[in-house]
C-alpha cells in the first residue's frame, strides 16, 4: 500500500473520529467511501496497469428546511503511477503519486419551488436518463467518464438547472438547461479507448516529424447552451419516457488536418484540429414486466449536424498553393442506437440479466454502429455476504462475416462483505477479438483486479 | 314438516353464517394487520447468523393502506439512502443514491431476500394474505386458531403452505411457518410484544428465522405513529428520490 493510501486511511480515521458517534456535525451529514483498486495486466508479461486509481469520496448533505436539500460530493483520485523523469521531479509529490481533487457534485434541491408541483435542482449534478442497465443511449446529458474505461456507463456530473414539474403522481415533465459543454474524461496511460485512428496518407517522400492537436470548445455563450426535456409517465403497468436533447457530443472529432513542411528534407508537421459536433436526440424508453420477467427497452434517434474535415497538404508541384480537400467525416444522416434487455431470478436464487445494445458509447454515425450482446449471471450466498458473478459480452461488427468481425469480454467476479461497510472484490477482465473490433483493440488489457470498498 | 324445516333454517342459519371459517379468520388477520389508514415507523433490523454474530440495519417505513410502502435505509453507511417503493403488487422500485437512478424491480424478486435480511420482498412489501392464499382451520384452542394457508393457483408464492397461529383476541398472528414443496419448514416468523399503539394492535418485535441456513432477522419497531394523514403522493417516484 502506498504512503498516500496510508494517508487516506488516516484522513478516514480522522473523519470517523470527528463524525462519531452519529456521522453528523450539526445539521450537516457527512458520509463517503474509500475505493482501492489494484490491477495487473496479464496479456503478455504481468505488470501493473497505469490508469486505475484509488478514490476517496466525501459527501456532505444537509436539509436546512423541509423544501431545501443541499448536497456536495468531493472526489479525491490517486494514481499509482510514477511520472518523474528526472531527479528534480522526485521532489514533487504530484510526480510520485499523481492525484486530483474535484468538487464532483454540488447542487441544491428546491422542492415545491413557486408551486407545489415543481422541483428544482440547481448546480453540478448527474442527470441519469434511461431504463436500461448502464447501457443507456438516451443518457446524453452528462459526459462519459472513461477514466476507468472498463467500468462502463460512468458519467460526470455537470452544471445544470433541472426543473421537474409533476403533472400528477405518475406523470412529470422535465426541462433542463446545461449552460456549457463538458467533454469526455479519458483514461490516463495508454488505454486505446477510442480505437486507432487511420493514419493520414502523407505525400510521397515526406516524414511526419511533429504532430500537434488543437482542441476547440464552443464559445462560452448562451447560444451554445444545451437543452433537454423529458416526459415521464405510465401506460398500464409500463413506465415510459419520451425525451429530447439538443447539444454537443462530448467526444471530439477531427474537423481539420493541416500538413506543413518543416524543412527541405521532407519532414512535415501535422496539425489536427478537433471540435465537438452538435446533435439532437429523440429518445424513448420503457420498463415493465411480462410473466415476472423484468423487461426494458431504450431507443434514441440521433440527428447529427454534418461535420466536414478540411485536409490541407503540401503541393509538390506548386509549394505556394497547398492542396485542400473537403471530406464529410460525420454525415447528417440520422441513426439509431438502442438497448433491449431483461432480467429474471430463478427459483434457485440465480439472477440473470441480458441486454442487446446497438451502438456503443463513443460510436456515432449510421455506418459505425456495432452490436453488443451483454449477459450476466450472479448468485448471492450467506445473506448477500458473498456474491459470485460472471458477465460477458459479444461484440458483432459485421453479422454477415462474423468470424472475422467479433470481439468478446468475460468478467468473472467474486465479492465478499466481511463486515458492514466493507466489500472486497476480486475478478478479471478477459478480452479477445478480431483486429478492428473494440474488444479486439483492448485485448492487451486482459487483467486481474483486486478492489476494496469501505463506506463510512 | 315444511314449518319444521323453516324453524330449523331460522334457528341454524345465523349460526352457520356466524361460524368462523379459515378464510374469514384470514380476512380478520389481514384487517387487523392493515387496520391503520397509515403508519410511520422507525425500525431496527438485526441480522443474526448461526454463530450469533449480528449486523444492524436501520430503516424508516411509511405505509398507506394495504399495499403502498416506502422504505428508506438510514444505516449502515453502505446502504444508507437506498429507497424502496411498493406502489402496487407488481410495481416496485429501488432507488440507489450512488447511481442517482430509480430502478424498476420485476416481480421475479418477490421471493428473494430483501437487502440481505431473512424477509423477502414479498414479506416486506405487503400484507395481503387473502389475495394469495385460501385458509382452513387446522386446530382451535381457547386462545388461538391454527390455520393452514394454501397458495391460490394464481399466486406467485413459492411456499407449499403456511401454518399460521392466530391470537383470538386481536387476530395478529403469533407465529407463521413457511413450508417448502418437500414438506419441510423453511422459515418461521414470530410476532411478539403485540400491544395497542394509537388504538391498533401492533407487534413490536417480528422475528423471521431461516431454518435452512440458521440465520434470522429481528425487526423491532421503534417510534410508531398511525393515522398521520399520509397522502398517496408520498408513495411516488418523486418522493423515492428525495433524500429525506
Amino acid at each position: 500500500m502506498t504512503k498516500i493510501s496510508f494517508r487516506i486511511i488516516l484522513i478516514l480515521l480522522g473523519m470517523s473520529i470527528i463524525s462519531s458517534p452519529k456521522i453528523c456535525m450539526g445539521e450537516i451529514d457527512i458520509s463517503g467511501n474509500l475505493k482501492l483498486d489494484k490491477r495487473f495486466l496479464v496479456a503478455d508479461s504481468v505488470r501493473i496497469a497505469d490508469y486505475p486509481y484509488h478514490e476517496l469520496n466525501l459527501k456532505l448533505q444537509s436539509s436546512p428546511s423541509k423544501n431545501l436539500f443541499l448536497y456536495a460530493g468531493m472526489k479525491f483520485r490517486l494514481w499509482d503511477q510514477n511520472l518523474a523523469s528526472s531527479s528534480a521531479d522526485l521532489a514533487e509529490i504530484s510526480f510520485n503519486n499523481p492525484y486530483e481533487l474535484s468538487l464532483w457534485e454540488a447542487y441544491a434541491d428546491l422542492y415545491g419551488f413557486i408551486v407545489d408541483e415543481l422541483d428544482l435542482r440547481i448546480g453540478k449534478q448527474r442527470i441519469a436518463w434511461g431504463t436500461a442497465d448502464k447501457l443507456n443511449p438516451t443518457d446524453n446529458l452528462n459526459p462519459d467518464d472513461f477514466s476507468d474505461p472498463l467500468n462502463f456507463g460512468e458519467k460526470i456530473p455537470t452544471e445544470a438547472v433541472n426543473a421537474i414539474y409533476n403533472l400528477s403522481d405518475e406523470y412529470n415533465l422535465s426541462a433542463i438547461w446545461l449552460p456549457s459543454l463538458k467533454p469526455i474524461l479519458l483514461p490516463r496511460g495508454e488505454f486505446p479507448l477510442l480505437g486507432s485512428t487511420d493514419a493520414l496518407p502523407l505525400p510521397t517522400g515526406t516524414n511526419l516529424a511533429e504532430s500537434v492537436e488543437h482542441l476547440t470548445f464552443p464559445d462560452r455563450k448562451p447560444e451554445n447552451s444545451m437543452y433537454a426535456t423529458k416526459l415521464s409517465g405510465k401506460i398500464e403497468e409500463y413506465d415510459f419516457s419520451l425525451s429530447y436533447f439538443w447539444g454537443y457530443d462530448d467526444v471530439p472529432i477531427a474537423n481539420k488536418l493541416a500538413v506543413t513542411p518543416v524543412d527541405t528534407l521532407g519532414n512535415v508537421k501535422l496539425d489536427t484540429y478537433l471540435g465537438f459536433p452538435k446533435f439532437r436526440a429523440i429518445g424513448f424508453d420503457c420498463a415493465g414486466e411480462l410473466c415476472s420477467i423484468g423487461l426494458w427497452g431504450e431507443v434514441a434517434m440521433f440527428l447529427p449536424e454534418e461535420v466536414k474535415m478540411e485536409i490541407k497538404m503540401p503541393n509538390p508541384a506548386d509549394p505556394l498553393n497547398p492542396i485542400i480537400q473537403d471530406t464529410t467525416i460525420l454525415s447528417d444522416e440520422p441513426y439509431m442506437k438502442f438497448t433491449l434487455g431483461g432480467d429474471y431470478t430463478l427459483k434457485t436464487g440465480v439472477y440473470i440479466n441480458a441486454q442487446w445494445m446497438h451502438g456503443f458509447f463513443a460510436e456515432r454515425g449510421k455506418d459505425n454502429l456495432e452490436d453488443y450482446v451483454m449477459a450476466g449471471i450472479e448468485q448471492k450466498f450467506k445473506n448477500d455476504e458473498i456474491k459470485i458473478a460472471v458477465s460477458g459480452g459479444l461484440e458483432i461488427k459485421d453479422i454477415e462475416d462474423i468470424e472475422k468481425n467479433y470481439g468478446t469480454v468475460i468478467i468473472p467476479e467474486l465479492s465478499y462483505v466481511p463486515t458492514d461497510n466493507v466489500k472486497l472484490l476480486v475478478g478479471a477482465f478477459l478480452l479477445d477479438g478480431k483486429l478492428g473490433t473494440l474488444f479486439g483493440e483492448w485485448k492487451e488489457q486482459d487483467q486481474l483486479y483486486f478492489k476494496t470498498e469501505v463506506n463510512f | 314438516m315444511k314449518k319444521l324445516l323453516e324453524i330449523g333454517v331460522a334457528l341454524f342459519l345465523p349460526l352457520i353464517l356466524l361460524a368462523e371459517t379459515g378464510d374469514k379468520i384470514l380476512k380478520k388477520v389481514e384487517d387487523a394487520m392493515n387496520a391503520p389508514n397509515d403508519r410511520i415507523a422507525n425500525i431496527n433490523l438485526t441480522l443474526i447468523d448461526k454463530d450469533g454474530d449480528s449486523k444492524v440495519r436501520k430503516i424508516k417505513m411509511w405505509q398507506l393502506g394495504k399495499e403502498k410502502r416506502l422504505i428508506r435505509f438510514l444505516s449502515p453507511a453502505d446502504v444508507k439512502g437506498v429507497g424502496f417503493l411498493v406502489f402496487s403488487d407488481n410495481e416496485m422500485y429501488l432507488y440507489m443514491p450512488a447511481f442517482k437512478k430509480i430502478r424498476r424491480i420485476a416481480s421475479h424478486v418477490k421471493n428473494e431476500s430483501f437487502m440481505g435480511t431473512d424477509f423477502s420482498y414479498n414479506d416486506i412489501g405487503k400484507c395481503q394474505y387473502t389475495k394469495d392464499f385460501t385458509a382452513k382451520i387446522e386446530k382451535e384452542t381457547e386462545k388461538e386458531y391454527v390455520l393452514k394457508l394454501t397458495p391460490t393457483p394464481k399466486s406467485d408464492i413459492d411456499y407449499a403452505k403456511l401454518i399460521m397461529r392466530v391470537n383470538k383476541t386481536h387476530y395478529i398472528p403469533s407465529k407463521v411457518e413457511y413450508y417448502s414443496k418437500k414438506g419441510t419448514v423453511l422459515k418461521v416468523m414470530e410476532n411478539e410484544d403485540t400491544e395497542k399503539i394509537d388504538g391498533y394492535w401492533t407487534p413490536k418485535k417480528v422475528t423471521m428465522k431461516n431454518l435452512k441456513i440458521q440465520h434470522s432477522t429481528v425487526m423491532e419497531l421503534g417510534i410508531v405513529t398511525h393515522d398521520t394523514g399520509l397522502e398517496a403522493s408520498m408513495f411516488t417516484k418523486r418522493m423515492l428520490k428525495r433524500a429525506k
